[in-house]
């Protein structure tokens, strides 16, 4: 298991993630954008702000991307990213706020590729967002 | 694929063990009995039934050589039997355990055999002559339930699955029982000398529900809740593979170069190892669109067309799956050629049913 990095340490990695991701955003990438976004998830981090900072960078990538565009940004993603987006669209559905809509569609999109298994890594994942 | 029969209409089989003729079946029909039954034409047809333990039993392992049968059951104990005189003769074996056993398998050599349990431990028994009785040694280091076992063909090495997210290598080696293990199989060096030690530890993102040795005794597979299979290799190498299907629940080594795990999805997926990196190979069962179960009549089908549609929001008719098994798959048993070149095995699961497959 990796050591214990410090909050300061996950704090950082989201600040620098949203520069770039704002960037990508800005120039009309959303497929890089979410790529980005979903690099070096803060899961288990003991800070709750840099957790929800995170979530909440994801969520407005999401919304973002056109839907006739999901399936295409989803096609660069890895089965690792696949999986962390499930956890981030899941930990997006808890809140129940009225961006449901778009991660409910990106929910299913994500199922017909990941398959049944990338729910359950989410939903076995110790490690909470 | 051939299904073999239904072994308990209404219930699941919590396990099933072959006799080395394979004319004998013994299996538990999710209760305390073990059933043994026999073959007779094409079908097993029941012969007799072992009612010593008092809770489900979750175990049963029957050594070809010695024709022992041994079972493990929830009501923390194990029982060793013997065919004298006509009939099964039981020993209590104190295994020393506070909690459930969980699955029990023989070791290659017949010496001595492991349990898995509740109580985070592996006991390994061996029979000492001078008492006439099983002796049980413990394996600790486990966080949590250990879930299944299973041993290296050298006998002295014992993987072991565990509910606390690892797959673990102990050494079991006895001593009086047990010759030092062949330099050329053993990695480790006198680090295997000492009954307990851990060997190798290796992390899952879920509960391990069952690990197999391959015939070399070189890698470990182990299926884990996460859907995912893993393989590791005793020089500590280890490959994992996140899969898109519900977890799997078994997985046995076919030869060498193949494995197969079953599960969740009722279906036993075969994976291979190619040139060095396993992957997904196929599924064993074709799950036919058109290979249904009986169908009803017209109107009966009508009227449940529309009842769906009311109650349910959908036309379709459809209570079963499309694979052979009809709910997960948790057992998996050699059928037919020796361990390491597998020709058929049989799997058996919550569905009750008995199925034969071609590897």
């Amino acid at each position: 298991m990796a050591a214990e990095r410090s909050d300061a340490e996950y704090q950082q990695s989201l600040s620098e993630r949203t520069k770039l991701v704002n960037n990508k955003l800005n120039m009309g990438n959303g497929a890089d954008a979410l790529r980005e976004a979903l690099q070096d998830p803060p899961l288990g981090c003991k800070a709750q702000a840099t957790r929800d900072n995170s979530v909440a960078l994801v969520i407005q990538v999401l919304g973002s991307v056109k839907d006739a565009d999901i399936p295409k940004a989803l096609g660069t993603l890895q089965t690792s990213d696949l999986d962390v987006l499930m956890k981030y669209i899941y930990k997006g559905l808890e809140s129940g706020d009225s961006n449901s809509n778009a991660l409910l569609k990106w929910h299913a999109a994500v199922t017909k590729e990941g398959g049944l298994g990338c729910i359950v890594r989410a939903l076995a994942e110790r490690r909470t967002l | 694929m051939t299904e073999l029969q239904q072994l308990n209409y209404g219930g699941a089989v919590t396990c099933h063990a072959w006799s080395k003729d394979r004319n004998y079946l013994a299996f538990c029909p999710d209760n305390h009995e073990v059933h043994i039954y026999k073959k007779s034409g094409n079908s097993y047809e029941p012969d007799t039934v072992l009612v010593d333990h008092d809770q489900v039993v979750t175990g049963i392992d029957w050594a070809p050589n010695s024709n022992r049968i041994v079972t493990c059951s929830q009501d923390r104990n194990a029982y060793v039997w013997n065919f004298q005189a006509g009939k099964w003769e039981p020993t209590l074996v104190i295994l020393r355990i506070n909690r459930a056993a969980t699955s029990v398998k023989w070791s290659p050599n017949e010496t001595k055999f492991a349990v898995s349990s509740g109580s985070k431990t592996v006991s390994v028994c061996y029979f000492e002559d001078e008492h006439n009785w099983w002796v049980s040694k413990h394996l600790k280091k486990h966080k949590s339930t250990v879930l299944s076992i299973d041993w290296h063909p050298n006998s002295i090495f014992l993987g072991t699955g565990s509910s606390d997210f690892k797959a673990r290598i102990f050494s079991a080696f006895v001593k009086g029982v047990d010759k030092r293990p062949d330099d050329s199989q053993n990695p480790w060096g006198a680090k295997t000398q000492t009954f307990g030690n851990l060997l190798q530890e290796w992390s899952a993102s879920g509960w391990v529900h069952q690990v197999s040795w391959s015939p070399s005794g070189q890698t470990l597979a182990w299926v884990s809740h996460d859907s995912a299979i893993s393989f590791g290799n005793t020089d500590g190498s280890v490959q994992s593979i996140p899969m898109t299907t519900l977890p799997f629940r078994t997985v046995l080594f076919l030869n060498e170069n193949s494995v197969v795990a079953a599960g969740h999805d009722c279906n036993p997926m075969v994976f291979s190892n190619n040139g060095g990196t396993w992957q997904f190979t196929k599924n064993l069962d074709d799950a036919n669109e058109g290979a249904k179960g009986p169908q009803g009549s017209a109107t009966g089908n009508t009227r449940q067309m529309w009842a769906n549609k009311v109650d349910k929001g959908t036309t379709s008719n459809e209570t079963t799956l499309n694979t052979k098994h009809q709910n997960a798959i948790s057992c998996l048993s050699i059928f037919q050629g020796a361990p390491g070149k597998v020709t058929q095995f049989t799997s058996s699961g919550v569905d009750g049913k008995l199925v034969a497959w071609k590897a």
